[in-house]
């Protein structure tokens, strides 16, 4: 049992003075935070190039008006593009539509994806399968929601138009019936997260809590209306504002079915941004529309922060 | 009390709801299957709606006439609308076996055997039981048809696929299309390219936010919350607010149509740095003291001890990433114009834009598509579930 | 060689004082045990003998070099945390050789040394097993392991039995002491349970508000607690202190001290002490086990409650101002009646222990 077989070296190793250690407790802290520096750098770096640069640029990418045609100098012209830009009729009616598109598919999300939660929240032989099936459509992206309701959507071969849903011209030219379009398919595409929050959101509800109303004697319903949904507030708000983020920054779904039209009734902003930047060459009138999508998304996030907040207060 | 009140002579009148469901009961096959014969969907629908209120409002009917004591009628109502509604169903049932029978022997065969079993099932055996399955089974076709009816598409040739009325089940499948997709269509480059950047994201954001995450766990440093608030607020930033630039940084460094310039801007996400800091701070100080003494420094530490415990939330991690980077659209669209690198999201773009004679390829493009995350959806369900939720449940 | 010592060492956590200039000499192969309440500084210096904590002023010396700046792994030193820390994501054998592996100790060397660590505490079957698959003792023991194959110079340990169970505490507590002995090795041990200090040390050092308060034998300190601090925080159940009133005699000698309800005599040279000190008030110890109750004595006191423990029991008495004093009396002796007047003797002179009311230090008549 001798303690020396750990070749340490015992002897000149003795310290002169305590003066002389102060420099190595410092340089040990030196290279906690040197390490601490090179491994947050690499994503720094990316954050920077990528997110913070490309960001602050949009402001001053607004300040100047891009040349008719190409080659040409860029004019500085000031605040005059902001006012320009958030003041035309297209401007007003992107938000519109991205707004209208938030409406249209968010509320309905939730309250499907909590119907089938509510129906798959219970013990039955098997249920398993039906919860991997009830989430399976987030598994599918937007281009392949898209193409998929896109050909159901088709006046020759798909099938809502031989069910009788046909009108003229057809559902995606229709002005009436774009927007609608576009926001069933991606209601049907988000329903398989909107359904795993709000499963994740009842199981953690005890089940005490249930059995305890179910002892009072509440029926079905009332069980659900007092007591479940309280307590899924939570889950509720949350999905409701992140889902509302998610819907102000859809594009694909725009892009494979309606590009945009007809006559822009689905323009949702982040498409504008597309169209501006991409087909009219004219990065300055997309910064300046970039810019009022941050704002927007900021606002919507705050209130998430809110929200947020609610939680954990009546958490626990 | 009951007792008082049914001696008290009080006007009787006529329960509201029971004359609603008989006039639904009517309603429904007279609007609707006149209307069918034009519009077959509206038609429907005003069937179905027909049946399904009469028989909804005849049962809570007969409830509350039960429930009056004697000041309600309409009994005779509720119950005639009831019967008509059952009826309805029974009928329509019949129709649609039928119709299928004549159109697909084997189909009709197959559909009336289930109905048949059902029904026993709900005559003989448990019924509430076999109702919450009835109607779970319902629901998960309703949700699963589009996809469903994609994959019999494609195995449908183009002739097939317009034909009314269409084809629910491929009976001589034509296996071609998916080969043609494969090489004429381009979806095996496709696939490649999306599994090369899909796993270059997910690799990179990963490595990223576990040396990030662990930085911020583990290691002191100046200004290291303000670091963290900086990681945080990139959350807020949209990506669809930072292309402009992008591109013109992607194009000036020559990386437009190659792989680095569809991975590199995602390298690094401030949700994963987040999710991986939580998750090393769950890992006890003890263990970081303990590995101290037993001689392992920081970076031996993180990888022998903080990663594999960390493992839950790296998983987490690599489906969320894996999931958000296959399904990227608007850069790929952005930053590539050449076959050579399009992702697979784009190359959809490509196929929806094919002529109708083609239309089978498209469909099997898509299944192609989705096939490989309908693969990560089954076999990474727990993880893929916390990864979505990961930002609800920490808030 | 095994020592550490201690010359001056203090630690401050911003404003908070955990370890106040503390001078301490741990010899080698020495049982040495640090005890005090919860937030006593104890933790904080055995961290700071492991290298985890630096102390923000002092040196601190292992075998003879100074540690002061040597990083943890340098030290030659193996701890045994509170918690175990054992890593759960790897086997018992794992976990036993993770010190060893980051030494590039042979493969060989390697594995003779985990079975002989596993040999000695007995976890031979348990080496393929996952930490969650074991029970308290033998994650315990698998700590122990962990700190034995490394034939460090001294092991720290932290509260190492507080997470057992009663039973399993006893009888670890006697395999500590066996292993102790069989390695020959300086055992630096933290508890806040005095029993543990007591049964296991082969010295006590007792901390207070981060200050060392005594040094010796266990029954030294027992016997000779040098405060009062000491005095009430050593002793199961602990020791009763009452303020007394010096009597001094015609001719200035003390002789007796006044408490509520009679007198206790002292003895001629720590009367001489007190004398000399010029106290009119001292703090007088009694030791349950050196009072007795009964229906004579020179104390007037009532029984309030008696504690049958099955081989003694606790008598819970009051003084006359009610002040509480307990007793404790063998199971053979009758016991009194309770809720009634009973009259308390201390048994021996020599065993009552008198301490300065401004100091709070012993008053000793041997100097």
């Amino acid at each position: 049992m001798s303690t020396t077989d750990v070749a340490v070296p015992t002897t000149g190793v003795r310290t002169a003075a305590p003066a002389t250690t102060r420099p190595r407790r410092f340089g040990r802290r030196v290279r906690e935070a040197t390490l601490g520096y090179a491994m947050v750098l690499p994503s720094l770096l990316i954050f920077g190039a990528f997110i913070i640069y490309p960001f602050l640029k949009n402001f001053y990418l607004g300040l100047y008006r891009n040349p008719p045609f190409p080659n040409l100098p860029k004019k500085y012209i000031g605040f005059e593009q902001y006012q320009d830009v958030l003041t035309s009729t297209d401007f007003y009616n992107s938000v519109k539509v991205t707004f209208v598109f938030a409406l249209l598919t968010v509320p309905a999300g939730i309250a499907l994806g909590l119907a089938l939660a509510v129906l798959a929240h219970q013990r039955l032989k098997g249920i398993g399968i039906y919860r991997t099936i009830f989430s399976s459509t987030v598994a599918t992206s937007v281009a392949v929601a898209s193409v998929i309701f896109g050909t159901l959507m088709n006046p020759l071969v798909g099938l809502l138009p031989w069910l009788g849903l046909d009108p003229r011209p057809p559902i995606l030219e229709n002005p009436s019936w774009a927007l609608t379009a576009v926001a069933v398919t991606t209601i049907w595409q988000n329903l398989g997260l909107s359904f795993i929050l709000m499963s994740s959101g009842l199981q953690s509800i005890p089940d005490e809590m249930l059995e305890a109303a179910e002892v009072d004697g509440a029926g079905a319903w009332s069980r659900f209306r007092s007591v479940t949904l309280p307590l899924l507030s939570p889950t509720l708000f949350f999905a409701a504002v992140v889902g509302t983020i998610f819907a102000f920054q859809s594009f694909g779904q725009i892009d494979l079915l309606t590009r945009g039209g007809p006559i822009d009734r689905t323009n949702v902003l982040t498409y504008f941004v597309y169209t501006e930047l991409r087909e009219r060459n004219n990065p300055g009138t997309a910064a300046v529309l970039a810019i009022a999508l941050f704002a927007i998304t900021l606002v919507l996030t705050l209130i998430q922060m809110r929200v947020l907040e609610k939680r954990v207060f009546y958490g626990r | 009390m009951a007792a008082d009140v049914a001696t008290v002579p009080q006007a009787t009148h006529v329960n509201p709801l029971s004359v609603a469901a008989l006039v639904a009961a009517v309603a429904g096959p007279v609007v609707g299957v006149p209307l069918w014969f034009a519009r077959p969907m509206y038609g429907g629908v005003v069937v179905l709606l027909g049946f399904a209120l009469a028989l909804g409002f005849g049962f809570s009917a007969r409830g509350q006439i039960e429930m009056s004591s004697g000041r309600e009628t309409g009994r005779q109502l509720a119950d005639a609308a009831i019967v008509i509604g059952l009826v309805e169903v029974g009928a329509l049932v019949l129709t649609a076996l039928v119709l299928i029978t004549v159109n697909a022997v084997l189909a009709g065969v197959i559909v009336t055997g289930l109905t048949v079993a059902v029904l026993l099932a709900l005559i003989l055996g448990n019924a509430r039981l076999v109702a919450r399955y009835l109607l779970l089974t319902l629901l998960a076709a309703v949700v699963l048809f589009p996809i469903y009816i994609t994959l019999v598409n494609s195995l449908l040739t183009p002739e097939q696929i317009s034909r009314r009325p269409p084809s629910m089940f491929p009976f001589d499948p034509q296996w071609d299309t998916y080969s043609e997709a494969w090489s004429a269509g381009h979806m095996a480059t496709y696939l490649r390219n999306s599994f090369i950047v899909t796993i270059l994201i997910t690799v990179g954001q990963i490595v990223t936010a576990v040396l990030a995450g662990y930085a911020f766990a583990f290691l002191q440093f100046p200004l290291k919350r303000t670091l963290f608030v900086v990681f945080l607020s990139t959350l807020m930033v949209p990506f669809e607010v930072t292309i402009i630039t992008n591109l013109q940084t992607v194009d000036s460094l020559g990386w437009l149509n190659s792989y680095q310039g569809l991975a590199v801007p995602f390298l690094a996400t401030g949700f994963g740095a987040f999710l991986l800091r939580q998750a090393f701070l769950q890992v006890p100080r003890d263990l970081q003291d303990a590995a101290a003494m037993d001689g392992y420094g920081h970076l031996r530490f993180m990888v022998r001890v903080a990663v594999p415990l960390a493992r839950p939330a790296i998983a987490a991690l690599a489906v969320f990433g894996f999931l958000s980077a296959w399904n990227q659209y608007l850069w790929p669209l952005l930053v590539t114009d050449d076959d050579q690198y399009r992702t697979v999201q784009i190359g959809l773009k490509q196929l929806r834009g094919t002529q109708l004679d083609e239309i089978n390829v498209t469909f099997a493009g898509v299944i192609i598509a989705a096939v490989p995350l309908l693969i990560l959806l089954v076999f990474f369900q727990k993880q893929l579930v916390r990864g979505l939720t990961a930002g609800a449940v920490k808030g | 060689m095994g020592r550490v010592g201690f010359k001056g060492v203090t630690k401050r956590f911003g404003d908070v004082t955990a370890v106040d200039d503390l001078t301490l000499e741990i010899t080698d192969q020495e049982f040495l045990v640090l005890l005090g309440p919860s937030g006593c500084g104890k933790s904080t210096a055995l961290r700071m003998i492991a290298g985890l904590d630096e102390p923000t002023e002092g040196v601190i010396e292992i075998g003879d070099r100074e540690v002061t700046d040597v990083e943890a792994k340098d030290r030659d030193v193996a701890m045994v945390f509170q918690s175990y820390a054992l890593y759960p994501h790897m086997s018992v054998r794992r976990n036993i050789e993770f010190p060893l592996r980051s030494r590039r100790v042979a493969h060989d060397e390697r594995d003779r040394r985990v079975a002989e660590a596993a040999g000695i505490l007995g976890l031979g079957d348990l080496l393929n097993r996952k930490p969650a698959q074991l029970s308290g003792g033998q994650r315990q023991r698998v700590a122990l392991a962990r700190a034995i194959v490394r034939r460090p110079e001294a092991f720290l340990m932290d509260e190492p039995l507080s997470n057992l169970d009663a039973k399993l505490r006893v009888q670890t507590r006697a395999e500590l002491v066996e292993l102790h002995r069989r390695l020959a090795t300086t055992i630096v041990y933290v508890t806040h349970d005095q029993v543990e200090a007591m049964t296991m040390g082969d010295r006590i050092a007792i901390l207070n508000e981060g200050a060392l308060q005594q040094v010796g034998a266990p029954q030294a300190v027992y016997e000779k607690p040098a405060n009062l601090f000491v005095a009430r925080f050593i002793g199961n159940p602990p020791m009763n202190t009452v303020t007394g009133k010096v009597l001094a005699g015609a001719a200035g000698q003390v002789r007796v001290i006044a408490i509520p309800g009679g007198e206790i005599p002292v003895t001629e040279a720590v009367g001489a002490a007190i004398a000399r000190l010029g106290l009119d008030e001292v703090i007088v110890g009694v030791r349950s086990e050196h009072l007795r109750v009964g229906a004579g004595g020179p104390i007037e006191a009532t029984v309030s409650v008696i504690e049958s423990l099955g081989h003694e029991r606790h008598v819970f008495c009051r003084l006359a101002d009610g002040q509480p004093v307990i007793v404790r009396q063998p199971a053979d002796e009758p016991p009194p009646p309770e809720q009634a007047p009973a009259r308390l003797t201390v048994e021996k002179v020599e065993m009552v222990h008198l301490f300065d009311p401004n100091t709070e230090l012993r008053i000793d008549g041997a100097q």
